[in-house]
């Protein structure tokens, strides 16, 4: 019984004992298991201050010109073409992708080690507690990259998260992302695929937000199978 | 569970206070419960266990007050007492704890010293463990004379004493001394250590190198510990949690560089800290942080499994001295050690984020004044302003100079007196400069705001701000919180001017006079006399360190309490010591807009040509004043119906009259005011309304003839009149004439303070003893 009084966690990014400082927040919020120390967690930004409305680009540190009103200039592009305007409706994005979030992620989803997700997870539940979509959706691996990796890091966090995951999508394999160019992307062929059927608010799940065209894509083959509203969470706004 | 023990300590808290203040408490327990369990989601065992703590807290509060009472017969005159350690010798004034060895009851025995000789004799040897058979006395100590003033009766109960042994005989040859135990023999070391200091030392150094090494504060000056208050570092002259981490800080480093192991100077320090306790006074800031330490150090070298923290240490510190004395909880030393160290720990977090070395000293500062606020309001009625600067310039003077300097100095006094003595002298230098900064400073006007005791409400208010600016803080939200508290400071600086209460206040001063009149709205605050203590010249070995004087020690607290900082009128009646002798201490610490003093042609008195000196340095207007004078604030008016203009005769008969009209009810306070000024006052004003009357010098025979009282026939009469006086005040004659007209008697000397409260409702008389 008694020990649990002074339950000793390591922190999972750096490994180090967490020493777990009573605080006066602590004094009143529910206590949470610490996966990661207070150092670690200091490194990962969160995206203050004036961003865009739809994909949270932080305004910050972005050129005027790059600034429509209430959205980035992507978003504001994204809007301008008929197939893809309101098909997003909101992303909401955990942290700014910084470098170190860039070797945490590459760390999570290249070298396999799982259970980062949990870093996420108290987070990502917040959130789909506060959106309330009807379906959560992972973006979907090819197979191949399935069999490379041995998970799928957006359902990964859905499920850490304590959520139930519609896998719906599939995907057509094709190049990496990180391999392509804007114009590429936006105007691929369709990468996903699906036979189910969905209603209502409809939430996608993806590790990073770079140009939103993964997002927008997944989107376009929900909005075409019934969702009202799509909106989605990313560990990381690139 | 993240720290349980914190939780404990509040439910622990609640226990105990259940236990004294009432069963009701348990219902804000019960509170605390429900909140623990919805908002923090605390798991039901814990809760659990939190109530178990509670029952067993409030158990032990209810034995410890349930035995706290006397067994002694108040009759009791032969006893034969054991001494401790706790002696005082203040002039010719010795004071020390004693017990009782049939009914092992502590008393306070107070005993007159009869002669230089016998002083000398027992400043110089320890009474500790003596019994000496002892006739005396017991009276009960006293308890709070006025509104917001120190309670002494209940101090002492807290301590478990209940009587005062007033010796008066006591033959020091018939003692004999117990055997010593090793702690008794340590306390001997303390007392001989403060004695050496006492002989060697500088008059400079002496009274800091008792403080820092021996934890004493006997040897300063009333002066030196009052600009330390006002500062705002009082904390640096006891013994604190900072001297003992600084010791131990000293002790591995030494012992290190001498090439001992850490593990065995871990040890070493666990067993020496209970014995530096004791030797320091076991005050409540040496207690908790040396149980503190040595929780941390054998934690560390227990090697645990899990991590133990600093405020892990603190609060089973306080579990467990809590259990040995649960009282102690109203202890002001302990409670002011145990919020300010729990709120730096709590705001470790806060603290890191700043990384220069002058950012983290105010900002710690500002963390220790803030927590501490709403316990400096409550006893001390004033907050410093000055508090953080000096603190960061005080703190290391004091941590990394005088506490080490001052060890040093000790230690050599053994080893070499040439090198004592030079060492000495530079150290006396620096302190006597580092003195006079802090009386300097202490001493600007405006160095401190007085917002008064705080009301129920407001501490529970000061509270909750605290809280939720420390939590805004540490979240980096809303940062401008940060100075919440201070913001109800200012709300209740500001308070007085749209309350609608006000108050006839009969402060009780002993023998002699003071009133304080607080208009509503903030329409005045008038005080008319002071009170006054009259010193008598002695021998120099019978002249008091702590001199009692009533302007300081009674008048000016209440002043304060009342969260009055400055006064637009100060009425002197007259020019006798008992009415205005208050005025030297007062105009140094209180604004006095303005001085009314008769218009008499008779000498004055050498206090009143003091007063007028300092009146005029400090620039405060002196109006004399005569009858037809009058004026008005708002609905109260007040006008002067004695001395005539260039009043020329009995001192007494001089007193300024005043007649008041407020909140509806007619006032007559009268000075010293004798029997011929009151025909004169019949003839003159024979239709003056007088609800209540200040009864004339004291209730003598020689005012208040049985004419004067048919004539204005008062409601209430009241008599300012000092307890036991030697002059026989009241006059049993002068009672009979106010009973027989049916007057209500009113007797500061019975009654403690009077005062008549109001409201646009109406108003009621106050009793402070009733």
């Amino acid at each position: 019984m008694f020990r649990g009084w002074f339950d000793c966690n390591y922190c999972l990014i750096c490994h180090d004992r967490i020493e777990s400082t009573l605080s006066w927040v602590d004094l009143f919020v529910p206590e949470q298991k610490e996966v990661v120390c207070y150092e670690c967690l200091t490194k990962l930004e969160r995206i203050e201050g004036v961003k865009c409305q739809i994909c949270m680009r932080s305004f910050l540190k972005l050129d005027a010109y790059y600034q429509k009103g209430e959205l980035c200039f992507d978003c504001y592009r994204w809007e301008e073409e008929p197939n893809y305007k309101g098909i997003l409706t909101q992303n909401y994005s955990l942290y700014s992708y910084n470098q170190f979030l860039k070797e945490l992620i590459a760390k999570y989803k290249y070298r396999g080690d799982y259970v980062l997700a949990k870093i996420f997870a108290s987070e990502i539940e917040k959130k789909i507690k506060e959106m309330k979509p009807n379906y959560i959706i992972p973006i979907p691996l090819s197979e191949e990259r399935i069999y490379e990796r041995g998970f799928n890091q957006a359902e990964a966090l859905i499920l850490e998260a304590g959520f139930q995951s519609t896998n719906i999508l599939t995907r057509i394999h094709s190049e990496k992302q990180s391999k392509k160019s804007r114009t590429d992307r936006i105007h691929l062929p369709q990468v996903f695929h699906t036979t189910a059927q969905v209603t209502g608010k409809v939430m996608i799940i993806d590790d990073i937000y770079t140009t939103g065209s993964t997002l927008r894509h997944a989107a376009r083959v929900l909005k075409g199978i019934g969702a009202n509203e799509i909106i989605s969470i990313t560990i990381a706004r690139g | 569970m993240k720290g349980p023990f914190i939780f404990f300590c509040i439910s622990g808290l609640f226990g105990i206070i259940s236990a004294v203040e009432g069963i009701w408490v348990i219902s804000l327990f019960l509170l605390y419960l429900f909140i623990l369990g919805i908002f923090k989601k605390t798991p039901s065992k814990w809760l659990i266990l939190n109530s178990i703590i509670y029952f067993s807290y409030f158990l032990i509060g209810d034995y410890t007050v349930m035995n706290n009472k006397t067994n002694l017969l108040p009759q009791t005159s032969e006893l034969i007492v054991q001494f401790s350690d706790e002696v005082k010798i203040n002039g010719d004034r010795l004071r020390a704890v004693v017990k009782d060895t049939k009914t092992k009851e502590k008393l306070l025995l107070t005993y007159k010293i009869p002669s230089d000789v016998e002083k000398k004799l027992l400043q110089q040897n320890s009474l500790l463990k003596y019994t000496c058979p002892i006739q005396g006395k017991l009276v009960v100590p006293d308890t709070a004379r006025n509104e917001n003033a120190f309670n002494y009766r209940e101090f002492l109960k807290q301590k478990h004493i209940f009587w005062e042994l007033q010796v008066s005989e006591w033959q020091i040859g018939n003692c004999r001394q117990a055997q010593l135990t090793f702690i008794d023999k340590i306390k001997n070391w303390r007392f001989q250590g403060i004695t050496l200091i006492e002989k060697h030392f500088t008059k400079d150094t002496a009274p800091l190198a008792a403080a820092l090494i021996f934890g004493t504060r006997d040897l300063l000056s009333e002066e030196q510990v009052s600009a330390y208050q006002k500062l705002g570092v009082i904390h640096l002259i006891s013994i604190s949690g900072l001297h003992v981490a600084l010791l131990v800080g000293m002790i591995f480093y030494l012992g290190i560089r001498m090439g001992i192991v850490r593990e065995k100077l871990s040890w070493a320090l666990i067993m020496i800290l209970p014995l530096y306790a004791v030797l320091s006074g076991a005050t409540p800031s040496v207690n908790r942080s040396v149980l503190m330490t040595m929780m941390i150090l054998s934690a560390n070298q227990l090697k645990f499994s899990f991590k133990f923290r600093s405020i892990d240490g603190l609060c089973l510190s306080f579990l467990l001295l809590t259990i040995w004395n649960p009282i102690v909880i109203f202890d002001i030393g302990f409670q002011l050690t145990y919020i300010v160290t729990l709120s730096l720990l709590l705001s470790l977090r806060i603290v890191s984020r700043y990384s220069s070395y002058v950012g983290k000293m105010t900002i710690t500062s500002y963390i220790s004044q803030a927590s501490a606020l709403p316990f400096l309001l409550y006893y001390f009625f004033e907050i410093p302003l000055l508090s953080i600067i000096a603190n960061i310039f005080f703190i290391p003077l004091y941590s990394f100079l005088f506490l080490p300097g001052l060890i040093i100095l000790f230690l050599i006094q053994f080893v070499s007196i040439d090198v004592f003595q030079m060492l000495s002298i530079v150290l006396s230098y620096i302190i006597d400069f580092s003195n006079r900064i802090a009386i300097w400073v202490s001493s600007m006007p405006r160095s401190r705001l007085i917002p008064g005791r705080p009301s129920a409400l407001f501490l529970i208010i000061y509270f909750g701000c605290i809280l939720l600016a420390f939590y805004r803080w540490e979240k980096r939200k809303y940062l401008l919180l940060i100075v919440l508290p201070w913001v109800i400071v200012c709300s209740q600086l500001f308070l007085p001017n749209i309350s609608s209460k006000g108050e006839v206040a009969f402060i009780d001063v002993g023998q002699g006079d003071s009133i304080l009149i607080k208009l509503p709205y903030n329409r005045g605050n008038y005080l008319i006399d002071t009170g006054g203590t009259i010193t008598f010249s002695s021998e120099e070995w019978k002249e008091k360190k702590q001199k009692f004087e009533v302007g300081q020690d009674v008048l000016i607290p209440y002043l304060k309490g009342k969260g009055i900082a400055t006064l637009d009128l100060l009425i002197l009646t007259h020019g006798d010591m008992d009415h205005i002798g208050g005025s030297l201490s007062l105009l140094k610490e209180i604004k006095v807009k303005k001085i009314l003093m008769p218009y008499v042609t008779s000498g004055k008195s050498a206090v009143e040509s003091k007063i007028e000196k300092i009146a005029r340095k400090q620039n405060i207007e002196i109006s004399y004043v005569y009858e037809g004078v009058s004026w008005k604030a708002h609905e109260s008016k007040f006008i002067i119906l004695a001395p005539s203009k260039n009043y020329m005769g009995d001192k007494n008969d001089g007193s300024i009259v005043l007649s008041a009209h407020i909140a509806g009810v007619s006032w007559l306070f009268t000075g010293d005011l004798g029997k011929e000024g009151e025909e004169l006052l019949i003839k003159n004003y024979p239709n003056l309304t007088i609800n209540v009357l200040k009864v004339g010098h004291h209730g003598s025979k020689n005012s208040t003839s049985e004419n004067f009282i048919r004539h204005y026939n008062p409601e209430y009469s009241i008599i300012s009149v000092g307890e036991k006086n030697g002059f026989g005040h009241p006059h049993p004659e002068v009672l009979r004439i106010l009973e027989s007209s049916k007057s209500i008697i009113l007797r500061t000397d019975l009654n403690g303070g009077i005062s008549y409260k109001f409201s646009s409702k109406g108003g009621t008389f106050f009793k402070v003893i009733p």
